[in-house]
C-alpha cells in the first residue's frame, strides 16, 4: 500500500504517541462520571468531528493542509484520530462536574477553544499538520464551533436522560 | 426528502445515543474507507469538482446514515434469521446508487476496481453498523443492570 507507513520515524510520530499515552492515562484515570453508553457517544461526537472536517479540509477539492509525512492517508494519521475522543470527553466531563451554565457555556466554549489553538499550534510546530492555505486562525474558529456543537449535545443529552430516570424512576 | 421525511415519521426505535454513535461510525468507516482507497490505493476517487464533492458528501453524511438508520429499524422488526436481508437489501440499493454516481461522474473507478467490491463494501457497511448498534445496546443494558 503506497506509504501507509511513516517515511521516518521523527518529531510527528513522537508527538503524537506521547499525546496518545498522555491523554488516554488522564482519560483512564479520571472517576467515571457519565453511564458508558453516554460516554461513548461523546467520545463517538468528538472522533465524528474531527474525522468530518479533516476529510472535507485535507483532502482535495479543498485539500488545505497535509496529516503528517504525506499528503497520503499513514497509520500514524489513524492515531491522530483516535486522540479526539478523549478530548471531547474532557470537554463535556468538566462541564459536567463544574456545572456550568448560561454564559459559563461560553466562556467555557471561548477557553477550550483556545486551549485547542494551543495544542494545535504545538502540533504544526513538531510538524503533525503542514499548512498549505490554513491558519490557526482559521482552527479556533473551527473549535468555536466543534465545542458548541459539543455543548448543545451534552445539554441535549442531558435533558434526554434526566427525563428518562424520571419517566422510569 | 422523501428519506428524511420517511425517518421523521417512522416510530424511533433508535434512541438519540444510538443515533450519535452510529451517525459517527459510518462517518468514520466510509473516511478510513475512501482515504485508504483513494488516497494510498488509487482504486476509487471522488470528483475533484466541487459540485460532485459536495453530491458524494450529501450521499455520505446524509443519506447513507438516515438510511441505515431506517434498515436498522426494519432490521429491528424482523427475526433474526431474515436480518441478513435487510443488510444484503442495503448492500444492493447502495451499490446501485454509487454506481449512478459512478455513471454521472461523482465517483471515479480505477483499473482495478471490480464492480462487485462496491456491493461487498455496502454490505459490509450494514453488518459493521447492525454489530455497532447490538455493541451500543448492550452497553445500555450493562449501565442500568444492578
Amino acid at each position: 500500500m503506497n506509504e501507509f507507513w511513516p517515511r521516518r520515524f521523527d518529531s510527528n510520530e513522537w508527538f503524537v504517541l506521547i499525546s496518545l499515552i498522555i491523554v488516554y492515562g488522564v482519560f483512564l484515570a479520571l472517576p467515571r462520571r457519565f453511564p458508558r453508553v453516554v460516554a461513548l457517544a461523546y467520545c463517538s461526537i468528538g472522533f465524528g468531528i474531527s474525522m468530518y472536517w479533516d476529510f472535507h479540509l485535507g483532502i482535495p477539492p479543498a485539500d488545505l493542509y497535509d496529516i503528517n509525512d504525506s499528503p497520503n492517508y499513514e497509520i500514524t494519521d489513524m492515531f491522530l484520530f483516535v486522540l479526539y475522543p478523549p478530548f471531547a470527553y474532557f470537554f463535556v466531563y468538566f462541564m459536567d462536574l463544574w456545572k456550568i451554565r448560561g454564559l459559563g457555556v461560553a466562556l467555557y466554549v471561548l477557553a477550550c477553544s483556545a486551549g485547542g489553538m494551543a495544542f494545535e499550534a504545538l502540533a504544526v510546530y513538531y510538524r503533525v499538520f503542514t499548512y498549505k492555505h490554513w491558519t490557526l486562525g482559521l482552527s479556533f474558529l473551527f473549535y468555536l464551533f466543534a465545542q458548541t456543537v459539543l455543548a448543545f449535545l451534552y445539554l441535549l443529552i442531558e435533558r434526554n436522560y434526566g427525563r428518562k430516570k424520571m419517566e422510569s424512576g | 426528502m422523501l428519506l428524511l421525511l420517511s425517518f421523521f415519521i417512522t416510530r424511533r426505535r433508535i434512541g438519540l445515543l444510538e443515533g450519535i454513535v452510529l451517525w459517527c461510525f459510518l462517518l468514520g468507516i466510509q473516511n478510513q474507507y475512501i482515504w485508504i482507497t483513494e488516497l494510498n490505493l488509487r482504486w476509487v476517487q471522488v470528483s475533484d469538482q466541487w459540485m460532485g464533492a459536495l453530491a458524494y458528501d450529501g450521499i455520505r453524511s446524509a443519506i447513507v446514515p438516515f438510511s441505515m438508520m431506517l434498515a436498522l429499524e426494519w432490521s429491528d422488526r424482523l427475526p433474526g434469521r431474515l436480518r441478513p436481508l435487510v443488510w444484503v437489501g442495503f448492500g444492493s440499493l447502495f451499490a446501485g446508487i454509487e454506481i449512478a454516481a459512478e455513471s454521472l461522474g461523482v465517483v471515479i473507478y480505477g483499473e482495478k476496481w471490480k464492480l462487485w467490491w462496491t456491493f461487498a463494501v455496502w454490505t459490509a457497511v450494514a453488518v459493521l453498523s447492525a454489530a455497532a448498534l447490538s455493541l451500543v445496546r448492550s452497553l445500555a443494558r450493562k449501565d442500568v443492570r444492578p
